[in-house]
């Protein structure tokens, strides 16, 4: 009990201070893209994981963030700290819009139309030229500003992801592990017994959906201004495959899995440069042999804390239990 | 007092009458048992109860309130509750957790107030897992909370759909088949738990069952269903002696003088 508390403070103190011991843009670089995966699995995993819904058009929220927050910081002056929660809230409408249809479909019917969506909206940023400038892309977009200083290293970047990566993690934690949690994983398994005991199974979809599509728009504001250049090939339908394949690998329905799936899928194409033109191959071979052999994830819903609710109580009855077993049976 | 009444209620699919015509009042504080042979559309009339059916016509009033066209949750949070007759838990949530999840305040919760998490909002799920552990108890599950439903035997399963419907705070309680797969101890036990719940929590009672006796020795008036209509009503040993119930389990007496 206590040595894993030592385990997590030393690990926080590393993460928190990650640019100072691993001074190498590139590793950094590395590091900044694993936070964006994270929010993005996470973000999808409230979809797949836990409202149960396959969607495969993730990397349209995430590109709908990036061209909000890109097309706001060139045309007006407004601070990147309010257009970022403008580029969330903008992307959970299209969550919303999207989740109120296609929430009356089942299985692969929803894949299909969420992958459709995906495709049409990189197609606008293709064709719609004069806003988005099409396949020349949007470039010099502006970096933030805090007080007076700019945001321009790798580190500044990394430590505004870890923020944003951070509250990303809390929020769904907090989220997953409450009454709505628990009404999500029941509408997931069984929409009949969801109604019969008062639960509305359209109103958690699409609060999932909206969610999910949120924090994809905020993973996708901070890749704007991070890269500052964007362009429709950076939300190609294999991004969105490729989230997919993090929430899965990683663990549905579990944070801890999604975290994991995101870096191992950033770091191991990473590690695997050496194999050059093989090593997609390589992680696609990874990818089917984690699935035959270890189908629930790195993380699965198996190890899933039980009874968060009011955790503090649910521990205790096993005492008080006998008690009252005691007094039941006198009657 | 009439706490629900149907009248002429009927429902058709395509050519097939699954309930036809049925007229029925429960009374406060009332048990009452449906019997019938299989496919007598006694799940149908509970599914009618529940919102999973519309009728086609005919009227379904509840607490003197006409809900032919409310959807199911809506019917829950006016207090009907069922159990199912094949068992249909959430597998992968704990014993407790399967509880929580219908208790109404639990999934009223909302989005800042999960995300927050105030003290306020602690003390409130506090009370909500207090209340469960409640009913768990007058169940006899409440040693077993943080088990996984699946791995609970068959009885106890059936005991938890009854929590489950319980902690929703329901006035009408509808048990389709409870007693399926238990064997006579826990029969037993099942009947002094519905008289229980009955007296504790005053409520009404609408139960399926095939086993006859269990039915004689716990329901106020018994109500039998045959190919969808209603072909006899009444106390016990009524019903059991009534001719049309006996063809309708029996089938016809042959003349042995032929």
């Amino acid at each position: 009990m206590k040595s894993t508390r030592l385990l997590k403070i030393v690990a926080a103190l590393l993460i928190l201070a990650l640019p100072l011991w691993l001074r190498n843009e590139y590793m950094l670089h590395i590091a900044i893209s694993i936070g964006i995966y994270i929010m993005l699995a996470l973000s999808l995993n409230t979809i797949v994981g836990y409202a149960g819904q396959f969607a495969l058009g993730h990397a349209a929220f995430y590109g709908i963030g990036s061209y909000v927050t890109a097309l706001l910081l060139l045309n007006t002056d407004l601070s990147f700290w309010l257009v970022l929660p403008i580029a969330g809230l903008v992307t959970g409408l299209f969550g919303f819009i999207l989740g109120s249809p296609v929430i009356r479909l089942r299985g692969d019917y929803l894949g299909i139309v969420t992958l459709g969506f995906g495709e049409i909206i990189r197609l606008i940023f293709v064709n719609w030229v004069d806003v988005t400038r099409g396949p020349m892309g949007l470039p010099g977009i502006r970096s933030p500003e805090l007080f007076g200083y700019t945001f321009t290293s790798s580190a500044d970047f990394y430590y505004l992801v870890l923020v944003l990566v951070a509250i990303t993690v809390l929020v769904i934690y907090r989220v997953v592990h409450s009454g709505m949690g628990l009404s999500l994983l029941t509408v997931r398994e069984d929409e009949v017994v969801a109604e019969s005991i008062g639960i509305r199974p359209t109103k958690y979809k699409l609060i999932a959906f909206t969610m999910g599509a949120l924090f994809a728009g905020v993973a996708g504001a901070f890749y704007a201004t991070y890269i500052s250049f964007i362009s429709p090939d950076s939300f190609l339908y294999t991004d969105s495959v490729m989230i997919l394949a993090m929430v899965v690998l990683g663990g549905m329905a579990s944070v801890t899995g999604s975290i994991l799936g995101a870096i191992v899928l950033v770091v191991t194409p990473e590690l695997l440069r050496f194999a050059s033109d093989y090593r997609m191959m390589l992680v696609g071979l990874a990818i089917v042999l984690m699935m035959v052999f270890k189908p629930q994830g790195f993380w699965g819903e198996s190890r899933r804390k039980r009874n968060f609710y009011g955790k503090e109580l649910a521990d205790k009855p096993q005492k008080s239990a006998a008690a009252v077993s005691d007094s039941n049976s006198a009657t | 007092m009439e706490v629900l009444k149907l009248e002429g209620v009927t429902v058709k699919f395509g050519g097939l009458v699954a309930v036809n015509n049925v007229d029925l009042t429960m009374n406060k504080g009332e048990i009452l048992a449906l019997i019938g042979p299989n496919g007598a559309g006694k799940t149908t009339l509970f599914n009618l109860l529940t919102g999973i059916y519309t009728p086609t016509s005919g009227r379904i009033t509840f607490k003197q309130k006409e809900i032919n066209a409310f959807k199911p949750y809506k019917r829950v949070e006016m207090g009907i509750a069922r159990t199912f007759q094949n068992i249909r838990l959430i597998k992968s949530l704990t014993v407790l957790e399967n509880v929580l999840v219908a208790h109404p305040e639990c999934h009223s919760e909302g989005l800042f107030q999960s995300i927050f998490l105030t003290r306020a909002v602690k003390e409130k799920r506090k009370r909500i897992v207090e209340e469960c552990m409640d009913v768990l108890r007058t169940v006899g599950l409440h040693a077993k909370v943080n088990e996984l439903a699946n791995n609970l035997p068959y009885g106890e399963q059936r005991l938890l759909e009854i929590a489950r419907a319980m902690v929703t705070k329901c006035q009408l309680l509808l048990l389709d088949e409870p007693a399926a797969g238990m064997n006579s101890q826990e029969k037993q036990s099942l009947v002094d738990l519905i008289r229980l719940l009955s007296k504790k929590y005053e409520m009404e009672i609408l139960l399926i069952e095939h086993d006859i006796r269990m039915v004689m020795s716990i329901a106020d008036r018994v109500v039998v269903l045959d190919h969808g209509e209603k072909i006899a009503e009444g106390v016990g040993a009524e019903v059991q002696n009534n001719p049309k119930v006996i063809k309708a389990y029996l089938g016809e007496e042959i003349d042995e003088n032929e």
